[in-house]
């Protein structure tokens, strides 16, 4: 499926955030247990916290998460120990919902080299209750990077 | 009563914070005796960093108003360190100086990596007159606040005498040179409340810095002797600063 | 002998803290720092008329030549600019954490120091790092240090990192996690998160550091700290 840049994304469609390796939850002897509540935070440069779009790609999950890994790789270092998180579009809003941050907008932002790019507009990133859940909820599935070709 | 003679005396968690020892020359060592010297440091060492120095001349005419400035690379250093960023070796034209941070493993640790750099670095340069030994510890002690106060008079023997019109002392820093009659050298004493690094805390600092600067042994034989008899000096020293009530905080 | 308290609460410290700061290792300005009171120090009356005199006659030349160089461990921030290249941007702030971790070494024992060097040489592992990343914030560090000194867990956290290089400290029992970011202001964000039979329950806040413990009390951090 494609859509128009600005567009919103599906509902039932899904987004994969790229968590880096010190944004993942772990144990004192490095065991990943999770993300961190960090990882959805804006850095100082960003206005929207950037996704991809799962369903831009066909294929099976590893053949949409390795078109994802290599469009990322051109821009940026996907470091084997990181992490593609996967999350549904709607469950994202929903968590916001119930959060009080019922204003996310989860918008098609394609960017050169980067076809399946996705902003995520008005998420409170200062509320890391809210990161929290979307973290331990709703991005509950994950595939390490060094687990794709 | 304490053990002055405290070369047996071995703390737990011993309160240093870094430990040098400092040997400068009378002439600087050159550039091509420096690269060599780096070289061969680089095998002790996991890290080096370069440290240049420069001599910059501004010329300014005062009738044309027109300034002229010329930079020129005088000399250079190099500072290297272990893995864990805390022994280091400090290779400067002029000084030859050897570093321990916390944790402090003892006396023979220290000294044995002294004694290994120290013969390389002759072996390298060959004989170079020695215009000073330092021998420099900092002491850091981390005492417990009770109420917000700590009377450090019953944990350090060193610090101002104030009159009993002022009741309480928000902070200090003293010093006093001493001549040490057993080495034939000076001692340089400072003490200071510092910032504390741990929570709940107050912490005093006793900086004992013990140098020489005339009749100083030049022969590896002689150096080596004289640091011993520096190291045995600086632990009397720091017993006599210290109270059993600050020695509690580290055995 | 009249007795007299040192006390931190007093403006003194955090007025002018840069002050004290730089105190430590006095000559590193290269000026001779000599403060000798009224009445000299504690004892100094006892001492010879001749040997004090000695000692002030022509005080600042001499130890100007005297003064010991800057210790080594000052030069901790010396390079010959700033570092441009990401592997020495990763490694000055690698040196420097473990410099600060060094100068509390006292209080950590030695299997946990080399878990805890593990864990930031982890954090700063290169094949993870992109040029515009944070490594860790020094003061951020400095903090996490203190508050670990102070809680004293048995159990070690996990470490993680924010964009702006704040340390991540995070602890897991079951489903229940205690998070605390350490911020560069000397504060700490933290969070709980408590799972009552399929129901999580959180709570979050920001504290000063020695407030961090009372915050977090009624969570019963107990079970994330002890054995």
């Amino acid at each position: 499926m494609h859509l128009k840049t600005g567009a919103y994304i599906p509902d039932e469609d899904h987004v994969v955030r790229h968590v880096k390796w010190g944004q993942l939850e772990k144990d004192c002897d490095d065991n990943v247990l999770g993300i961190l509540p960090q990882a959805f935070v804006l850095r100082a440069t960003e206005e929207s916290l950037s996704f991809n779009w799962l369903e831009y790609f066909d294929g099976s999950r590893e053949d949409q998460l390795t078109n994802i890994k290599s469009d990322l790789s051109t821009r940026l270092n996907v470091g084997s120990k990181s992490f593609f998180c996967i999350g549904n579009v709607k469950n994202i809003k929903d968590k916001g919902k119930e959060f009080g941050a019922t204003s996310i907008r989860i918008a098609y932002a394609p960017t050169h080299g980067n076809k399946s790019h996705v902003a995520l507009f008005r998420l409170p990133d200062e509320d890391l209750k809210l990161l929290e859940a979307l973290a331990s909820d709703v991005f509950v599935e994950r595939i390490q990077a060094q687990d794709l070709p | 009563m304490t053990n002055l003679d405290s070369s047996s005396m071995q703390y737990s968690r011993p309160p240093i914070i870094e430990s040098i020892i400092n040997i400068q020359f009378e002439k600087d060592v050159g550039f091509k005796e420096v690269e060599a010297l780096r070289k061969k440091f680089s095998k002790h060492y996991f890290n080096e960093i370069e440290i240049p120095h420069y001599n910059v001349k501004v010329e300014v005419r005062e009738n044309t108003k027109k300034h002229e400035a010329k930079v020129k690379q005088e000399s250079i250093s190099y500072r290297f360190s272990n893995e864990d960023s805390n022994q280091l070796l400090v290779l400067e034209p002029n000084s030859f100086i050897v570093s321990q941070l916390a944790p402090y493993a003892g006396w023979d640790e220290f000294y044995e990596r002294f004694r290994r750099d120290w013969e390389a670095w002759r072996r390298v340069v060959g004989y170079q007159k020695i215009s000073r030994i330092g021998v420099r510890y900092i002491n850091r002690l981390d005492i417990p606040l009770k109420n917000e106060k700590v009377k450090h008079e019953e944990y350090v023997n060193i610090y101002p005498r104030l009159p009993s019109y002022f009741s309480s002392v928000n902070s200090y820093q003293v010093e006093c040179i001493i001549p040490l009659d057993e080495v034939n050298a000076e001692l340089r004493l400072n003490s200071a409340v510092v910032p504390s690094p741990v929570l709940n805390h107050l912490s005093v600092l006793i900086d004992q810095d013990i140098f020489k600067d005339n009749e100083l042994p030049q022969k590896n034989a002689d150096l080596f002797m004289y640091l011993e008899a520096i190291h045995k000096e600086k632990n009397k020293v720091f017993e006599l600063c210290v109270s059993d009530k600050a020695r509690e905080l580290f055995k | 002998m009249s007795v007299h308290y040192l006390s931190v609460n007093q403006p003194f410290l955090s007025r002018d803290s840069r002050k004290i700061e730089a105190s430590p290792y006095f000559n590193s300005s290269n000026e001779p720092n000599i403060t000798i009171s009224s009445d000299g120090f504690g004892g100094v009356s006892d001492m010879n008329a001749q040997v004090f005199s000695k000692a002030l006659a022509g005080l600042a030349e001499p130890l100007q030549r005297l003064a010991s160089s800057t210790p080594p461990s000052m030069l901790e921030s010396v390079r010959s600019g700033k570092p441009t290249r990401l592997d020495e941007r990763l490694y000055d702030a690698t040196a420097t954490v473990k410099i600060k971790m060094s100068n509390v070494a006292m209080h950590i024992g030695t299997e946990w120091r080399d878990k805890l060097f593990n864990q930031i040489d982890s954090l700063h592992d290169i094949k993870e790092w992109d040029e515009d990343d944070n490594p860790v914030n020094k003061d951020s560090f400095g903090a996490f240090i203190k508050e670990l000194i102070l809680l004293k867990p048995d159990n070690h956290p996990g470490l993680g990192l924010s964009f702006n290089g704040n340390v991540i400290a995070m602890w897991r029992k079951n489903n229940d996690k205690l998070i605390i970011e350490f911020l560069a202001n000397g504060k700490a964000k933290w969070l709980v998160s408590h799972d009552v039979g399929g129901d999580v329950e959180r709570a979050s806040g920001i504290s000063n550091l020695l407030r961090l413990p009372e915050c977090i009390a009624p969570y019963n951090p107990e079970r994330w700290f002890k054995k």
